[in-house]
Formats: structure tokens, C-alpha cells, sequence
């Protein structure tokens, strides 16, 4: 159960006694910035040989994200392992049904977290912060039954209270975007493939190439491409040139129509098109 | 596969049009589901670039069952300064 009384720096010292608490940890490590913080928290805590960071890569892992991840554990010498996981050759992953995000979670930790047992790791952690926990996400039925941990939201930490730590820190990822996976970019009911998510990929590269900054989703609704960006940024993008300019690149990366979604970007905004509430 | 949307999970796009245009913005809608589909002339997409424009039209939409509302981006017309010809 989440406990918050404290500060940021206080719930830190938290963390790291967690962390001496509980002995060798494995991460589930996506490289974003919650994962980017409990990774460097526990190298600074256990040592190298005390963590190993665990990457599960996909199609529906950005290449962005994965670069990303390597940056982070290489500049703070974290120990990193590389997993390949198949969540796309489960038909009910890929059938993409609201909760997708269980089976995805299910292949993921199946896989992590034996090979972290062998290796010596005998608690495995994730990511999940307090704020999580009123969202609807199905992936932490998965993380319970495998026995993955979630320091962050035990100890009450909020996404903000993460940020900050993150950049005292020095963490490259203390003002990234919060970036789930791309199978988030299609609606429920659609189904998931290889080449739908590098679609996305590619349209959501090609719109951070032509200058878009901060928050992006390109949601994928067959033909069409409905872009969400941060509200503050939206304007600029109304504009006649700008708009020109990102629907050529969106239509390169293969959607035939592009749309601005007016409300701006929105996380589970397919959660709300679909009627889907917390559980 | 693609589930379809259900017509009976879709907005009024019909009713939503004419609310928009009784405030002064023309255009078609599309209905996709709950997703609002907005298709206007350049002029109208300008305008959206407006804080105030885009909650107006946030909150029709809203009015009229869609959870969402996107504009379509069209290509810019060409500002060549050619002549228009006609027959």
C-alpha cells in the first residue's frame, strides 16, 4: 500500500533503504522515466553488481526508446540485458482486446523474470509509480502474479516526485515524455501487427524530425492518422505551412488522411474513445 | 481484423454540423465512432489555431456524443501566382 508524507528526497532515502532491504534487484527496464530512475537509484545503491537492468525488445518497443535505455545505462554504468519477447505471436495480444496489456506483460515478465532467478537476482521490480495505480492498467495483474515488485508506487512516488529526483540526478529523462508502447497507438479491437506498429513508428519519427517537441501519439484509425500533441504546441501546427509540412511526413510513413486532434495529446485517449475506466 | 465501430456508440454528426455552423464554423463531419472527423477549409483550420476556437468546438462535439474531435490537414494551395484558367 502507497505511504506519502514525504518529500521527494525523503521518499528517496526510502528507496535506497528498499533497495538494501531487498538485496540484488532486476529491473524491468524500458529506458523511460520511471524505469531510468529506479535503475540508477539502485546502481547507486547496490553497486554494478547489485542491479542488472533488463530490457524485453519488440515491434512494439520504439527504437527511439530502446536507444534511449542503452544512453541512459551507459552513462550511469548500469548493467544491461537484453531479452527478445513475442507478445505479437499471442493471438490475444494481438487481437488487441482492452486488456492487451496483460498478455504483453505475461510474455514479458514469463520470460524476465527466470532468467534474473538464474542469474542471482532474486527480486524483480518495475517502473509503476503511485500515479499508476487509478489508471486502467491490465499489464499489473501480469506483474502480481509473477511477483515483480513496485518500489516506486509502495513508496508513494508520483510521476512528479520522479521528474524531480530524475534531474537532480542528472537523468537525461527527467522532462521525457512518458512513452508506452506503440500497440498503444491502435484502438482496441484493431488488431495488432508488425507492420501497423512500424507505421506508427515511422509517422511519429518523422514528426519529431520536422521539429515537434514534447508529448506525441500518432493514433492509428486504419487510413487515418490522428496526431495528438501537447496543448501548448498545437497552434503552430494550425498553421498553414506546418500543417502542409506534417501531412506530407505522416503520409510518407504510409496513412493516406491526417487529422489534428483538437483536444490535444491525451494519455488513454483511446481508453476514452472506447469507453474503457479504470478497473 | 478491424472491429467496426457500432452506429449506436457514435455521435449526431448530422446535428453536430449545424451547431458548428451556427457559430461560424462550415464544415463537414465524419464520424468515426465517438471520434468526430472534422473536414473545413483552410480558413476554418486557421481558426482552430485559437485556443478559445478549439474548446468552443470541443465542447459541441461533446454536446453531440464524441468523446473526440480531430481537423483534417489538406495540402496547402499552391501560391505560385499562376493564373486560374478557365474555359
Amino acid at each position: 500500500m502507497a505511504h506519502d508524507a514525504s518529500s521527494p528526497a525523503e521518499k528517496e532515502r526510502a528507496l535506497a533503504a528498499w533497495f538494501k532491504a531487498h538485496g540484488r534487484v532486476a529491473i524491468g527496464f524500458s529506458g523511460g522515466v520511471d524505469s531510468a530512475y529506479l535503475a540508477v537509484v539502485a546502481r547507486k545503491t547496490l553497486g554494478s553488481d547489485g542491479v542488472l537492468a533488463i530490457i524485453g525488445r519488440s515491434a512494439s518497443y520504439p527504437a527511439a526508446q530502446w536507444a534511449a535505455a542503452r544512453r541512459v545505462a551507459d552513462e550511469f554504468q548500469v548493467p544491461v540485458l537484453e531479452l527478445d519477447t513475442e507478445e505479437l505471436a499471442d493471438p490475444r495480444y494481438a487481437a488487441n482486446p482492452s486488456n492487451r496489456c496483460y498478455f504483453c506483460k505475461t510474455e514479458l515478465w514469463g520470460k524476465l523474470v527466470p532468467v534474473a532467478r538464474t542469474r542471482g537476482f532474486g527480486v524483480v521490480a518495475d517502473g509503476t509509480n503511485a500515479d499508476d495505480l487509478g489508471d486502467y492498467r491490465p499489464g499489473a495483474k501480469a506483474a502480481r502474479e509473477n511477483a515483480v515488485l513496485s518500489p516506486l508506487a509502495e513508496l508513494g512516488f508520483t510521476k512528479d516526485d520522479i521528474r524531480e529526483r530524475s534531474r537532480v540526478h542528472g537523468l537525461p529523462t527527467w522532462q521525457q515524455p512518458s512513452s508506452p508502447c506503440l500497440s498503444s497507438r491502435l484502438p482496441y479491437g484493431t488488431s495488432v501487427t508488425v507492420e501497423r506498429l512500424a507505421q506508427v513508428e515511422r509517422a511519429e519519427a518523422a514528426l519529431r524530425a520536422l521539429g515537434v517537441e514534447g508529448d506525441l501519439r500518432v493514433r492509428f484509425h486504419d487510413d487515418l492518422a490522428r496526431v495528438e500533441l501537447a496543448a501548448g504546441t498545437m497552434a503552430q501546427w494550425l498553421e498553414p505551412e506546418r500543417a502542409s509540412a506534417m501531412l506530407r511526413a505522416v503520409r510518407e510513413a504510409g496513412f493516406e488522411r491526417v487529422a489534428l486532434d483538437l483536444g490535444g495529446f491525451r494519455s488513454g485517449s483511446l481508453n476514452v474513445l472506447h469507453g474503457v475506466t479504470a478497473a | 481484423m478491424t472491429t467496426p465501430p457500432h452506429a449506436a456508440d457514435a455521435g449526431d454528426a448530422s446535428a453536430f454540423v449545424s451547431a458548428l455552423r451556427a457559430v461560424g464554423f462550415g464544415c463537414t463531419v465524419e464520424a468515426r465512432a465517438r471520434l468526430a472527423l472534422l473536414v473545413a477549409d483552410a480558413d476554418v483550420v486557421l481558426r482552430l489555431a485559437e485556443p478559445a476556437a478549439r474548446r468552443e468546438v470541443i465542447a459541441l462535439a461533446r454536446a453531440h456524443g464524441f468523446t473526440n474531435v480531430a481537423v483534417e490537414l489538406t495540402p496547402t494551395p499552391s501560391r505560385t501566382g499562376a493564373p486560374l484558367l478557365r474555359d
